[in-house]
């Protein structure tokens, strides 16, 4: 069972991890696009500022879904790690559930968002608003799988407790 | 409704549950008390503290930054340094605090000016026998000018959050970052003099510091590049910075050539993931920044500080730094700066105080809580590439914490420090 979720889920993280490539060469080349068209050709390309803008959002939501499977998300550990492990193992169970209210509510202000707005049409580019928003509700779902998983494992004892990190 | 804000906040993050989500979750706690809980108001007001086109500058600063690594720009700009500085005694002291200065010019981050010249030169102090914990100390905190020396991160994210001028904010960092460079030399000279550390070679002729400047040239220009494009505003620092990425790559590829294509997916990976965690916490403190205004977090701080401080302006900043430095200790840069720029922002104004001179102010306080342990992501990296504890890093570090607030109490008492360049651009 562990075997066929980390199997699915490292082909997820792949797949995820192309898109920020490919999202962030795609920004550099949009961007560095109108720069030279600005100031070579005088000729402004009005979608780019936005359609870079919708890219950074969606890097944005799937770099932090990468981030969040490595545990590299800004936190603040001092406190905790003082405990025992056992405290820490019931902490984190707990910390996981509160995050995943977080992710919730997200989750679902994105998916109205997205839902209210496909007839919502960007000024420059055109593009209906509710496909940008998307990614939000997805990554957050997402996110959301993940840290079920990371408290079902923390329940079960099936990973060893991470153990302090700091140098 | 300000106890229940700083409860939870702190309860939060002092849980370990990681800063965006627990900006997001004391949003909800808000919201439950102000009776107005609404998910799709949380939602867009994280969209909407990501979706800016300013910020967009900061994954292509991060970027130019790996390349510049990857491709051998950093270790030419060390070797340049060297030739510059290495032959006087304790000289890869100077050379470190050099080399991060001038990449301080291309990087906005203290992370990647750490990583990139300790990584280069803390093997090769240990090597000439400098003390580990004092080189490391030096080199990290030599690494908090990254962010001070524009391009600048931390300044990016006070711009977009305070509605200040980017531009101005990255001129204002350009002599407190100097000074701060001066200083760290001093304090470098005083430990090189008691250990007696040897020189490393003879100094260098004339033709040889040519040839550094030849060697190093085409990554030298880069500093000037974003800098001269931004100071003389042929482009913005978005722009400066994707300049800075399609340059870097063509110097790292073409030139240089020790750029692979086979690095570029793991660099550009790096650098998405780091945009994305800088970038939740802003969407996320932005979404908190509402509630915390809506239940007037704000000025229930300025009337403690006018308690403190009354009308006294060089009192209230007295008192503001402290805050700031204490902050500093415990929290990351990041999350500090995006969460009480938009608190202490109204306040500094009411004292009549210039948003150019207190942005530079805050970032350069919070970037000396980069090097304060306990916690502090500088000094982690310091401590890893060394592979030494905090508890050996922290000694040696007192009097190079203590320069830097020699440097920022000089900045905020004598507010010319940081407003006389972007002034004199200006007109």
């Amino acid at each position: 069972m562990k075997r066929l979720i980390d199997t699915v889920y490292h082909a997820i993280e792949q797949v995820m991890r192309w898109s920020v490539i490919i999202l962030l060469i795609l920004m550099v080349v949009i961007v560095f696009a109108n720069v030279v068209s600005r100031y070579y050709l005088q000729v402004s390309l009005a979608w780019s500022e936005e359609v870079a803008r919708f890219m950074l959002v969606w890097l944005v939501f799937i770099g932090s879904f990468l981030a969040y499977i490595h545990d590299e998300h800004l936190g603040l550990d001092i406190l905790v790690m003082k405990f025992p492990p056992n405290v820490r193992r019931v902490v984190a169970i707990g910390t996981n559930l509160l995050v995943l209210l977080a992710l919730y509510a997200v989750m679902e202000g994105g998916y109205l968002l997205m839902r209210d707005n496909f007839d919502w049409l960007s000024s420059a580019a055109e593009i209906p608003h509710g496909y940008v928003y998307f990614i939000v509700p997805f990554t957050c779902g997402l996110m959301m799988l993940q840290s079920t998983l990371k408290t079902y494992y923390l329940l079960t004892g099936q990973n060893e407790f991470q153990e302090d990190s700091s140098c | 409704m300000l106890s229940a804000f700083l409860s939870s906040l702190f309860g939060f993050i002092f849980l370990n549950i990681p800063i965006a989500f627990s900006l997001i979750l004391t949003t909800i706690v808000l919201m439950v008390f102000a009776g107005e809980l609404s998910s799709a108001n949380i939602a867009s007001s994280v969209y909407r503290g990501i979706d800016n086109f300013p910020l967009m500058a900061i994954p292509f600063f991060m970027l130019a930054g790996e390349i510049m690594n990857v491709g051998g720009m950093s270790r030419r700009i060390v070797n340049f340094a060297n030739v510059l500085v290495g032959h006087v005694t304790g000289g890869l002291g100077y050379v470190s605090v050099v080399a991060s200065m001038i990449f301080a010019g291309v990087s906005g981050s203290a992370v990647a000016d750490t990583s990139a010249i300790g990584s280069i030169l803390l093997p090769i102090m240990k090597k000439e026998g400098y003390d580990v914990p004092k080189s490391t100390a030096l080199v990290a905190a030599a690494g908090c000018i990254g962010p001070i020396i524009p391009p600048s991160i931390p300044m990016i994210l006070f711009g977009v959050v305070a509605g200040v001028s980017i531009v101005k904010l990255f001129l204002g960092g350009i002599i407190p970052g100097i000074l701060i460079g001066i200083g760290l030399m001093i304090v470098w000279y005083f430990h090189a003099k008691k250990m007696g550390y040897r020189a490393v070679g003879r100094r260098k002729t004339r033709a040889e510091v040519l040839a550094g400047v030849k060697e190093a040239g085409w990554a030298l220009m880069l500093p000037i590049i974003i800098l001269g494009g931004i100071i003389t505003g042929i482009y913005t620092p978005t722009e400066a910075a994707v300049v800075a990425v399609v340059y870097a790559f063509g110097i790292g590829m073409f030139v240089y050539k020790e750029l692979k294509m086979s690095h570029m997916p793991e660099i550009l990976v790096m650098a998405g993931k780091g945009t994305a965690i800088v970038l939740l916490v802003c969407g996320a403190a932005t979404a908190a920044g509402y509630m915390i205004t809506t239940a007037q977090v704000p000025e229930m701080l300025m009337r403690t500080l006018a308690d403190l401080a009354g009308g006294n302006v060089l009192l209230a900043m007295f008192w503001i730094n402290i805050l700031l430095l204490i902050v500093g200790c415990v929290m990351d840069l990041t999350p500090a700066l995006l969460i009480l720029a938009p608190m202490l922002l109204p306040i500094a104004e009411s004292y009549g105080l210039d948003p150019v001179y207190f942005g530079v102010v805050m970032c350069v306080n919070l970037c000396i809580g980069l090097i304060t342990p306990p916690v502090g992501t500088v000094l982690y990296v310091g401590c890893g590439l060394s592979k030494i504890s905090m508890g050996q890093i922290t000694k040696p570090l007192l009097p190079f914490i203590g320069v830097m607030i020699v440097v920022l109490m000089l900045i905020t008492y004598i507010p010319g420090l940081i407003t006389f360049i972007p002034n004199l651009v200006n007109q």
